[in-house]
């Protein structure tokens, strides 16, 4: 699996978590739910969305490496 | 103030769990792949390219020698009629092998450049990634334990509602949010309440008779095909061991809707390892129990379906309720019950997408 693929997987997994949490709430909904939510899946995103970033700026350099220096 | 608890459904958070491992673990191989990935690029450029555009740049030039001579030689020599030989095609020849050459320096030079813009970009790289390793390595383990601390509490909440006793629904929300940030957390903590090794061998005897209480309907459920099949997709070894073996048994775990099976190191030969009891928070303080050892294969008479469960290895734990498995843990604590879930609920596995061309 090549980076590009790996960003690829860890977005989708993060939408389908997402999603899965929005479906999640509709049994649980509480105090507790929006405590999780801010302690654990909003930092999750936010340190996905900064890994995400780093992915596709490494992947265009490989990409443009490898078009340069084959 | 807080609010009061709203759950309809701790199904819905065992799903969200196993979802949230099952994430922690293909991100983790993510990014372990992309690491893979420019750490190939960089052997790449290290090894092959560097002195494949190295040996282009010594043999281009030997060519473009090789026609500056070619060149010369038309120059210097004559033909039978006097005239100068002409040296077009050679000319030619001698310019495209000199872009040649140019070429292979320049790759030469952007190899160089390449490799050591790629290693500052990866420490970079490995810098603003790493927060999100932290987090599915640290923060996600943490996560999970927090939900099993609220999945322990709801169901002790539900039970004591079910029971007619209630308790206080802003109390609850407190003892759920008090649970998330304890450490033992979920079915696990049923480990501390199964007898110690001394007490397993100390435990009576007892030779099963059919009028014995163990043949009647037990109120744990029994386990379905499909539950069967869904533990057998995990593709664990299982080892029966001799039908008779001991198993420790809790006097009347037959009457709990919700029991757990746990299995140790076998104290000795004679031993299985397994010990059945009621799977509850609060176990009756006071003297322990009084409990009684039976053979395997007595217990598997009585429950056919624990053939299923009984060739599990040491430091299993499962959790039955009167839908049959609940939960089951291996020796890291993993929810191996949830995997097989969300296995068994995957589609068939498409063809593997090719990978991309190597660089080489």
């Amino acid at each position: 699996m090549g980076l590009e693929e790996s960003r690829g997987k860890i977005g989708r997994g993060m939408r389908d978590l997402m999603t899965l949490w929005s479906s999640t709430q509709v049994h649980w909904n509480d105090d507790n739910t929006k405590n999780f939510e801010d302690k654990y899946l909003k930092p999750l995103e936010m340190d996905i969305k900064v890994a995400a970033g780093a992915m596709d700026q490494m992947a265009a350099l490989l990409s443009q490496i490898r078009r340069e220096c084959e | 103030m807080a609010q009061g608890a709203r759950i309809y459904s701790t199904d819905a958070l065992g799903i969200f769990r196993a979802a949230l491992i099952k994430f922690a673990e293909s991100g983790n191989s993510a990014l372990t792949s992309a690491d893979s990935d420019i750490e190939r690029v960089i052997g790449w450029l290290e090894r092959d390219q560097t002195t494949f555009w190295a040996g282009q740049v010594r043999k281009r030039h030997e060519r473009v020698l090789q026609l500056e001579d070619a060149v010369r030689q038309k120059r210097l020599f004559k033909d039978v009629d006097g005239t100068t030989k002409s040296a077009v095609d050679e000319m030619k020849m001698l310019a495209a092998a000199k872009r040649a050459e140019d070429e292979a320096v320049q790759k030469t030079v952007a190899v160089k450049r390449a490799l050591g813009h790629l290693r500052k970009e990866a420490m970079m790289y490995k810098g603003r990634v790493q927060k999100l390793a932290t987090t599915l390595q640290s923060d996600i383990p943490m996560a999970v334990h927090s939900l099993d601390a609220m999945m322990d509490h709801i169901e002790a909440y539900l039970q004591v509602q079910s029971t007619g006793q209630g308790i206080n629904l802003g109390n609850s929300t407190e003892q759920i949010s008090r649970a998330a940030g304890s450490e033992k957390v979920g079915w696990e903590r049923l480990r501390d309440q199964t007898p110690k090794p001394d007490r397993r061998e100390s435990a009576t005897f007892t030779l099963i008779g059919a009028d014995h209480p163990i043949h009647q309907p037990w109120k744990a459920g029994v386990m379905q095909e499909w539950q069967a099949k869904t533990l057998a997709g995990l593709g664990i070894e299982r080892v029966l061991p001799d039908p008779d073996a001991r198993v420790v048994l809790h006097p009347d775990v037959w009457t709990n809707g919700k029991i757990y099976l746990e299995r140790m190191e076998p104290t000795g030969e004679a031993d299985s390892g397994w010990y059945i009891g009621p799977a509850t928070d609060n176990p009756t303080p006071g003297d322990p129990p009084a409990y009684i050892s039976v053979r395997l294969g007595d217990v598997i008479q009585a429950r056919p379906d624990f053939k299923e469960l009984l060739g599990l290895p040491p430091t299993t734990l499962v959790v039955l309720d009167t839908g049959g498995p609940i939960a089951m843990f291996d020796q890291l604590g993993l929810d191996i019950w949830a995997l097989a879930l969300i296995k068994a609920a995957e589609p068939a596995p498409a063809a593997e997408t090719p990978e991309p061309a190597a660089a080489t």
